[in-house]
């Protein structure tokens, strides 16, 4: 074989080889594009599904990495370059002047060799060029070049964000107010996420350092701040249940806006209408409301042995049962609202200021607000000592609302509540010295003229009714209790005279005397 | 038959002769590279050249060189506006013989030559310049009934003056389009400049030496006509062509501007021949789309029928070409 008719031979030799260079070339370049896209679909995923908190499954993250690696690999196959586009390519990246796209031109038109004299010149100076650049990879035209620099860049930008947590979108979310999630019960009212800037976190949910160094400085009141919590996460749990069905999603949201005693109604309502629910929602409320039984946060109370009384009720027949059951869950979710309420009402900033000047110092007043607050969440307090931290300040409201049943009225407690009163057992401002201690008498008069207030802490005109037990033993029910937490549903109350106000039936007699100039002295 | 294939001689002598011709019309035409380059690829395509500049230029010198060089048999008309089709073509007249016999016989008119040299060729009239037209494509005249087929090669340079409008005949679009190339005649640099002086007030002017007869020209056209050309480069070439029509959709937005009729096939017919011809001048055996683009200007600038808007603009039909060169991608 003569040198001209190896031409031919050899340049498709050198084309084959050039299919296979930027064959491999392509397929790595949309490799490259591939994992830079799929690392940045999978970073846009994770961290939209950090900032707005959905529950994205872990196999659309890998599909999002995988799926470009898929498509890069169909895309190579099906655009795996021909023998005249890898001709052209050659000869374009290496400026060839088409010496060897017209060179294969020719050899695959075996007229076109006969017609055109010149045509084996031609190949073999193709031939030529070919062996000239065979074994030097063609260089990148710029716009590729772009390309790649690009997807490195996006590459390496996506890697970060899904290596390096702190890098997350999560957290920068987190940072701009507009970018912040909207509050569940403010969300369904159409507000928007800067308004949300006031809302304060409840005092059940404090962090684990405020919450660690309330533990140090007043156990007791740590303990009902925990359990305050426990029963708003506990009510929470029992609004995603009833939103299970749609009977049920009015009395859901009323208990995620705060609106116990619209969702107690709602609840009731339901009771009185449980014999029209088909039997398939009635099976879905029963798991929903046995789920949320079974939930730790409310694992032994009276909320979750009403809600497993209620699913056991809707799992059987009985009309009557039914009803009862979920009146019953509805007056403890009446019970429970308010308690609920004012743990989220009382601000943490508030708190966490308290927290470092509270311990062993005279105070302004700022534990009774911390009082109030976890006596309101439903916590019987049992010790108004603790209350006060043992300092002397007031321990405002709390200390009447409070007090054991076994102490009884003071009245140091009820000076600092006729202060408080125009607050709404707000708890702040300055108190005088309160001596809560056993030993002491409960009502140290002699020789002092006792100022009888108008009212107790319910605000003006409105008291406690009269009675042996109306102040005793106080609970959360109480009216007390609740003007001493966030001041809503409290019982009725019935307006009195300011002599009959506070004083206990026992003690009744020693204060009329005292004030009719009988002058005695007395110690409880 | 199969025919012998070309060797690499051939090629070889091919670029040694327009080396060489070119070397020697530069050793009395002072600069003007891409003139004679233009020239030398018009005259192995066996097209014509519309040569436009200022007078004294050295066009018509330039004529008489490619003329010397290639000992061709060459002509000089200087068109005037009185110039009758006769004068350019010949004519029958009334010959007695020696029987006494009166018979008429064809004179031919000095187009019957290898290169004409048409000087001015804007100052005659449209009847005159008609009668280029068929001599310039057909490659013969007829007068009477008769047609008379003309030497080749033949070769037409006509010269015009672009300044001077008045008592000229512009030249029609039809004719226009029948030159192979419209090369501009620049004026020379201060370099280039001094040496014409020294070379035209010396003793002895220089004269070309002869390079090559009329059979070597014809088998050098005959030559660069089988260069290949890859199918995408005639491509290029024809959407090059097609982008210079406002009225198609592919057009750019400065065809559609600028514009009023676009190239005809022969602009791309000029195309590839040229190409082929300066890819073979520039060492290769093909065509490429950098060929099509280098010779695009000449070959198409005086196809293009600018409208009202570009006139008025100042706008030029080699900055209308240059924009739509960028326009028309090498890869579709």
């Amino acid at each position: 074989m003569n040198t001209a008719h190896r031409d031919p031979f050899d340049l498709h030799e050198a084309i084959h080889e050039m299919r296979w260079q930027l064959g491999t070339e392509l397929l790595l370049r949309l490799l490259l594009y591939a994992v830079g896209a799929g690392l940045v679909a999978a970073a846009l995923t994770r961290s939209l599904a950090s900032a707005f908190a959905l529950d994205v499954p872990i196999a659309i993250t890998v599909g999002a990495l995988l799926l470009p690696l898929i498509a890069a690999l169909a895309i190579t196959a099906i655009c795996w370059p021909s023998a005249m586009q890898a001709a052209r390519a050659v000869d374009r990246r290496f400026g060839l002047h088409e010496r060897l796209s017209t060179a294969l031109e020719l050899m695959q038109h075996p007229e076109s060799l006969r017609r055109a004299r010149l045509a084996w010149l031609q190949v073999r100076d193709a031939a030529q060029a070919a062996a000239e650049v065979s074994g030097h990879w063609p260089p990148l035209v710029d716009r590729v070049r772009r390309e790649i620099l690009i997807s490195l860049g996006s590459t390496l930008l996506a890697a970060a964000l899904l290596l390096l947590p702190r890098l997350g979108l999560g957290e920068l979310a987190a940072l701009l107010p507009w970018a912040r999630p909207a509050q569940p019960e403010l969300a369904q009212t159409g507000m928007v996420a800067p308004e949300l800037d006031v809302i304060e976190q409840p005092v059940g949910m404090l962090p684990e350092s405020q919450m660690g160094e309330l533990h140090t400085i007043d156990p007791a009141a740590a303990q009902a701040a925990e359990h305050a919590a426990a029963q708003r996460q506990a009510l929470d749990r029992l609004a995603q249940a009833l939103a299970e069905v749609s009977v049920g999603e009015a009395a859901a949201q009323a208990i995620q806006q705060g609106d116990y005693q619209t969702a107690a109604a709602e609840l009731s309502q339901l009771g009185e209408n449980v014999d029209q629910l088909s039997p398939e929602a009635k099976e879905r409320l029963a798991d929903a409301l046995q789920e949320a039984a079974r939930d730790p946060s409310s694992q032994g109370s009276r909320l979750a042995e009403l809600e497993q009384r209620a699913a056991q009720a809707l799992a059987g027949a009985d009309y009557e049962a039914q009803r009862r059951a979920l009146e019953e869950l509805a007056q403890e979710v009446a019970r429970l609202g308010p308690s609920a309420t004012a743990a989220a009402g009382d601000p943490p900033d508030e708190l966490s200021e308290q927290l470092p000047t509270s311990g062993g110092t005279e105070s302004s007043g700022n534990p009774g607000s911390m009082e109030g607050a976890s006596g309101a969440g439903g916590e019987r307090w049992q010790d108004g000592r603790a209350a006060a931290g043992g300092t002397e300040g007031g321990s405002g409201t709390g200390s009447s609302g409070q007090a054991d049943s076994t102490i009884g009225p003071q009245p140091g407690g009820i000076k600092q509540g006729e202060q408080a009163g125009g607050e709404q057992a707000g708890g702040g401002g300055e108190r005088p010295a309160m001596n809560l201690d056993h030993t002491t008498p409960r009502l140290e008069t002699s020789g002092t003229p006792v100022e009888v207030p108008a009212q107790l802490t319910l605000g003006r005109g409105e008291s406690l009714p009269v009675g042996e037990n109306a102040q005793p033993a106080l609970s959360v029910n109480s009216p007390v209790a609740a003007a001493a937490g966030a001041g809503g549903n409290a019982p009725a109350v019935t307006p009195l005279p300011p002599e009959q106000n506070f004083v206990p039936g026992d003690r009744r007699r020693l204060i009329q005397e005292y004030f009719n100039g009988e002058g005695h002295e007395s110690s409880p | 038959m199969m025919q012998q294939p070309r060797t690499q001689s051939e090629i070889d002598r091919l670029r040694e002769t327009v080396l060489a011709l070119e070397q020697q019309v530069a050793q009395v035409i002072v600069g003007q590279h891409e003139v004679v380059r233009g020239v030398t690829i018009a005259l192995l395509a066996g097209g014509h050249v519309l040569l436009e500049g200022l007078p004294g230029l050295g066009k018509t010198m330039l004529v008489r060189s490619f003329a010397q060089a290639l000992r061709l048999r060459d002509s000089r008309i200087q068109f005037t506006p009185d110039l009758m089709p006769a004068d350019v073509t010949g004519t029958n007249v009334l010959v007695e013989r020696e029987d006494g016999r009166r018979t008429f016989e064809f004179q031919p008119g000095p187009i019957f030559a290898n290169l004409v040299l048409a000087d001015e060729i804007n100052r005659a009239t449209p009847k005159t310049q008609a009668a280029l037209l068929e001599a310039m494509q057909e490659g013969r005249v007829t007068v009477g009934t008769r047609s008379h087929e003309l030497p080749r090669p033949f070769f037409v340079l006509a010269t015009q003056n672009p300044i001077e409008l008045e008592g000229t005949y512009p030249l029609p679009e039809a004719e226009l389009d029948r030159f192979f190339f419209k090369l501009q005649v620049g004026f020379p640099s201060r370099q280039e400049l001094v040496e014409i002086v020294q070379r035209t007030t010396g003793p002895d002017g220089h004269r070309p030496y002869p390079i090559a007869d009329a059979q070597t020209i014809l088998a050098l056209q005959e030559l660069v006509r089988e260069v290949p050309a890859a199918s995408h480069v005639v491509d290029y070439a024809a959407r090059i062509v097609l982008a210079t029509h406002p009225d198609l959709p592919a057009a750019p937005e400065v065809t559609r501007r600028f514009i009023r009729l676009g190239a005809s096939p022969r602009a791309a017919q000029a195309l590839i021949l040229a190409g082929k011809i300066h890819a073979v001048l520039a060492g290769r055996l093909n065509a490429s789309y950098e060929d099509v683009r280098r010779v695009a200007i000449p070959a198409l600038r005086h196809r293009l029928i600018l409208n009202y808007e570009a006139q008025v603009n100042g706008v030029t039909a080699d900055a209308v070409i240059r924009q739509i060169l960028t326009r028309v991608p090498e890869e579709t």
